[in-house]
């Protein structure tokens, strides 16, 4: 699938490996999505973590998780239609600090599931978070 | 007792200070007054606005930890001591602590007075635009 790349409108450019070995589908419906762009906005209940919303991206359950995910992990957030809104709601969020807790950890009609990780250090992730929460919300895309 | 509260986001309200119940907290936030504070959107409890104030605050003087309402004021002291200032604007607001036995209470203080829809129209935008100004001071005192 190659390699591939997160950048932010405010500047910054993160290298991207998804896991190709353990999500298998959502990784390769990402690929086949490739550019997504968004407008990515800080969580206001899950803490570290930023989300864009994204339409059009089909989401499988495979590779899920609810707890102890580390900063780095791109997750795709998906709730089916009629629980966050009318129609089904998808989002890619990335958890860039160690204080992110899924804010639906009991809530089995919402699902997390881990889709790849950017490489980058824990300052440079940081700084993106802290950015978004303080000056709002910033253009990102995911491109080759 | 009322506090004028500028939000620079959402408008001008009144804040009523809660004397009986919570008399300490308000006589020091009328000690202290005109005050600006730096708010940003929460990152863990919802629908609110938070910000570190300059001073220190009292014990608890009246706790809550679940059904705050929207327009509620109330000062948070967990974190080494730090007092943050916490605005309620919307319903689902669900305070970060109140699943945890040991976390901080919320010491309420009060309740804004004024358009509770611009309030939340306004919050959001805080999420949207990032972080911005409340400036505190005494009703009828002269704003330049």
């Amino acid at each position: 699938m190659g390699d591939l790349t997160i950048s932010f409108g405010r500047g910054a450019a993160l290298p991207l490996r998804l896991f190709e070995a353990e999500a298998v589908r959502n990784a390769a419906a990402l690929s086949d999505a490739l550019p997504v762009t968004g407008m990515a906005r800080h969580c206001s209940w899950s803490g570290e973590g930023i989300f864009w919303t994204v339409e059009g991206l089909s989401v499988n359950q495979e590779n899920l998780r609810r707890v102890a995910i580390s900063p780095g992990t791109l997750c795709i957030e998906h709730y089916p239609a009629g629980v966050r809104v009318p129609g089904p709601w998808t989002a890619l969020l990335l958890v860039y600090g160690e204080r992110f807790w899924f804010k639906n950890p009991f809530t089995p009609t919402c699902t997390l599931a881990l889709l790849g990780r950017v490489e980058a250090g824990p300052a440079e992730l940081r700084a993106i978070g802290e950015r978004i929460h303080k000056s709002g919300i910033e253009a990102v895309t995911v491109h080759r | 007792m009322e506090l004028s509260f500028d939000l620079e986001r959402a408008g001008r309200f009144s804040l009523r200070l809660d004397r009986e119940g919570a008399p300490a907290a308000s006589r020091t936030l009328l000690e202290q007054a005109p005050l600006s504070v730096v708010l940003c959107h929460s990152i863990f409890s919802g629908e609110a606005l938070e910000g570190e104030l300059p001073v220190a605050f009292p014990p608890v003087e009246r706790p809550a930890w679940f059904g705050i309402a929207p327009g509620s004021v109330g000062i948070e002291t967990s974190g080494g001591g730090r007092a943050r200032l916490v605005l309620v604007y919307g319903p689902t607001f669900q305070y970060r602590h109140a699943l945890a036995p040991l976390g901080a209470p919320l010491h309420l203080i009060g309740r804004l007075e004024g358009d509770l829809q611009a309030l939340f129209r306004g919050g959001k935008q805080y999420q949207e635009k990032g972080e911005g100004s409340v400036r505190l001071g005494r009703e009828g005192e002269h704003r330049g």
